[in-house]
């Protein structure tokens, strides 16, 4: 499968496709550098225009909004210590105090070369470690099949959320949702009530806009926060003489890099998680631990690396057996399907060009941010926060509408995207995971095919689910994703009221 | 409504899981009408729900009788949030009556002045920017055709 890594280099080597990455990790940064938008809802509002275009072209785009997202949100939180995105709270730790010091143009000199680093290790991991893992999957069976998406679903249920009952609730939703329209072994009418915009059942890019983009709307309206202290010029020397300053920080790299890939081959874990591991371990083994926090400058290279080492690795997992590590992951795999585009081991052996393309995109998204994230950028994106939060949000909307209705050209889909919003802002109110919705939706069909395919394959046994020794390991591995999280809590507990 | 609530009945979380339970009742129904296994999934499921949601009430009510510190309230500024949904629909709505370009120029500078803008030069200036680049990408270059109104 290397070979086809190889040969995918020429396909992505075209302007287009090249182009896409560029004005993806420009749009990745503005977004991420805006708090309150994250790559999860740009990459929401972004599917449905990619409709059109080249798989690879629109793949390159999701690519570069990752990689540029996860370091944009390093620019408020070390101007303003707001994180841009939940993954760059680690990076306010330092970056805010240095900026606070006159040294916040080095600190974001930090964070690009660090995320550079850390992207194009995790998109390196990303291009060794998925092609033998889809190997062996392609020998799976319609029960293993089954048993990978039981497994997906409850890793994402247990391991990401806090209240296991709201997330199973939120997967069940999302299976449900992916039930409506016609059956698709007995053609018979489901939940459509004559509907015939149903009969196909319900668009994935609906459904992602609404969840995903509809909620962080709603907050931009909701508390228009004024940030007067953006925009400020930022003095900083060019990256050429900078870097040498950083070359202490290998060490720091090199570990940061494999904890954030670990942690994005995890499913339920995600960027946050993993920058802070990373800035606790690098505090640990430093020798001037005390000085963290008051503008470290090795803290800052530690999260950022860490944040940005996790956006290809959680991709392992998602295209490899089609379960996600991160909310993004699961966008983006929404993102595939709306291209005709299966996750899973079949897309390694039927689309290599574009599975392997799409690898080669993130490396090279992660090579670019260290040329389009430097001064000039982070300062024009800086200015960004200046931005009032309603014109933004009203302009969202637009883009929304526009993103839905393209898809059919319906009014039909623009009200289904808004009952679904309505239900994804009650939903992250009160704090119901939204990925499972998704992973719910995409696996949910999947699911059932090969469950029923199954049954008929063992004349209706329910036996034959559990009749070879691949499903019997999967089987145990969903047991221990479910009881694992639940003996933890209850050590926990009991640790905790030991202490008391 | 809020979390402090002593009344369940009026706690949010008790509310969404009575909403739940009636919305999977009532989906069970064509459900348990479909033929052979293709009511198997959708039916599970629907029940898994309604399970799932008075397991919800239970914990919840368990969790308001232990916890004695006053919660946070869910939204900040209901108010805010109800005229950000309303302004959502009325666009929608909006275009479907009058058409796109018309319901997206009045919107975008209405909405931004509503929840808190107040320079002109800048509502002025995004609903330009956005109306005219709208028209350009979309109309123009990607030959999009949006609603034209069904008033007219």
């Amino acid at each position: 499968m290397y070979m086809d890594l190889i040969s995918a280099l020429p396909s992505v080597l075209t302007f287009d496709n090249f182009f896409a990455v560029v004005i993806g990790v420009l749009s990745g940064i503005a977004v991420g550098a805006m708090p309150g938008l994250s790559a999860t809802m740009a990459i929401s509002v972004l599917v449905p225009f990619t409709f059109g275009l080249d798989p690879l072209v629109a793949l390159g785009l999701m690519a570069g909004i990752y990689n540029g997202a996860m370091y944009g949100g390093a620019i408020p939180a070390v101007l303003l210590r707001i994180p841009g995105t939940p993954a760059a709270v680690a990076t306010s730790f330092d970056g805010y105090p240095m900026a606070q010091q006159g040294r916040g143009g080095f600190a974001l000199q930090v964070a690009v070369v660090s995320s550079a680093i850390g992207g194009i290790a995790s998109a390196l991991a990303l291009m060794l470690l998925a092609p033998p893992l889809a190997k062996v999957t392609l020998l799976f069976g319609p029960s293993e099949v089954f048993w990978i998406a039981v497994f997906g679903l409850c890793s994402i249920i247990f391991l990401l959320g806090e209240s296991p009952i709201k997330g199973l609730i939120s997967a069940c939703f999302g299976i449900f949702v992916s039930m409506v329209g016609a059956d698709p072994i007995t053609s018979e009418d489901r939940f459509t009530f004559g509907q015939l915009e149903l009969l196909d059942g319900i668009n994935m890019v609906i459904l992602l806009v609404g969840l995903y983009a509809m909620p962080p709307v709603i907050d931009l309206l909701e508390q228009p926060l004024e940030t007067k202290e953006a925009g400020k010029a930022l003095k900083t020397e060019s990256l050429i003489r900078s870097l040498p300053k950083m070359f202490r920080f290998w060490k720091t790299w090199l570990r940061s890099s494999f904890i954030g890939i670990w942690i994005g081959i995890l499913p339920g874990a995600g960027g946050s998680m993993a920058a802070f591991m990373a800035y606790n371990e690098a505090r640990r083994t430093s020798n001037n631990p005390n000085e963290w926090g008051q503008g470290e400058p090795e803290g800052v290279a530690a999260a950022e690396t860490a944040n940005n080492a996790d956006t290809a690795s959680a991709l392992i997992p998602a295209l490899t057996l089609g379960i996600p590590g991160t909310a993004v992951a699961a966008v983006m795999l929404g993102g595939l399907l709306v291209h005709g585009l299966q996750p899973g081991p079949m897309l390694f052996r039927d689309n290599p060009d574009i599975v392997f393309g799409f690898m080669w995109q993130f490396l090279f998204g992660a090579i670019l941010l260290i040329f389009l994230g430097g001064s000039l950028a982070t300062n024009s994106f800086s200015h960004l926060l200046k931005l009032p939060r309603p014109v933004l949000g009203s302009i969202i909307i637009v883009l929304m509408f526009i993103g839905v209705y393209s898809i059919n050209e319906r009014m039909f889909d623009v009200y289904l995207m808004l009952g679904f919003g309505l239900i994804g802002y009650v939903m992250d109110k009160f704090k119901f995971p939204l990925p499972p919705v998704v992973l719910g939706l995409i696996l949910g069909g999947f699911a059932e095919e090969n469950l029923r395919l199954t049954l008929l394959i063992g004349q209706g046994q329910w036996s034959a689910l559990f009749a070879n020794t691949t499903s019997l390991v999967l089987v145990a591995m969903t047991i221990a994703v479910v009881v694992g999280p639940m003996i933890k809590r209850r050590l926990v507990k009991n640790r905790q009221s030991k202490g008391e | 409504m809020n979390n402090n609530n002593t009344n369940p009945l009026l706690r949010p979380m008790i509310v969404i899981a009575f909403c739940i339970l009636i919305a999977s009742a009532a989906f069970l129904l064509p459900a348990l009408e479909l033929t052979g296994n293709a009511s198997l999934l959708p039916v599970a499921m629907l029940i898994a729900l309604m399970v799932l949601s008075v397991i919800l009430v239970i914990t919840d009510i368990k969790k308001a009788r232990t916890n004695k510190t006053p919660n946070k309230p869910a939204l900040q500024s209901p108010g805010r949030v109800f005229g950000a949904l309303l302004s959502v629909f009325v666009f929608v709505t909006s275009v479907d009556l009058f058409g796109f370009y018309l319901a997206t120029a009045i919107f975008v500078p209405v909405a931004a002045y509503l929840f808190g803008c107040r320079s002109l030069k800048v509502l002025v200036a995004s609903d330009v920017i956005v109306v005219a680049g709208i028209y350009l990408i979309f109309g123009m270059a990607m030959a999009k055709d949006f609603p034209m109104g069904s008033i007219w």
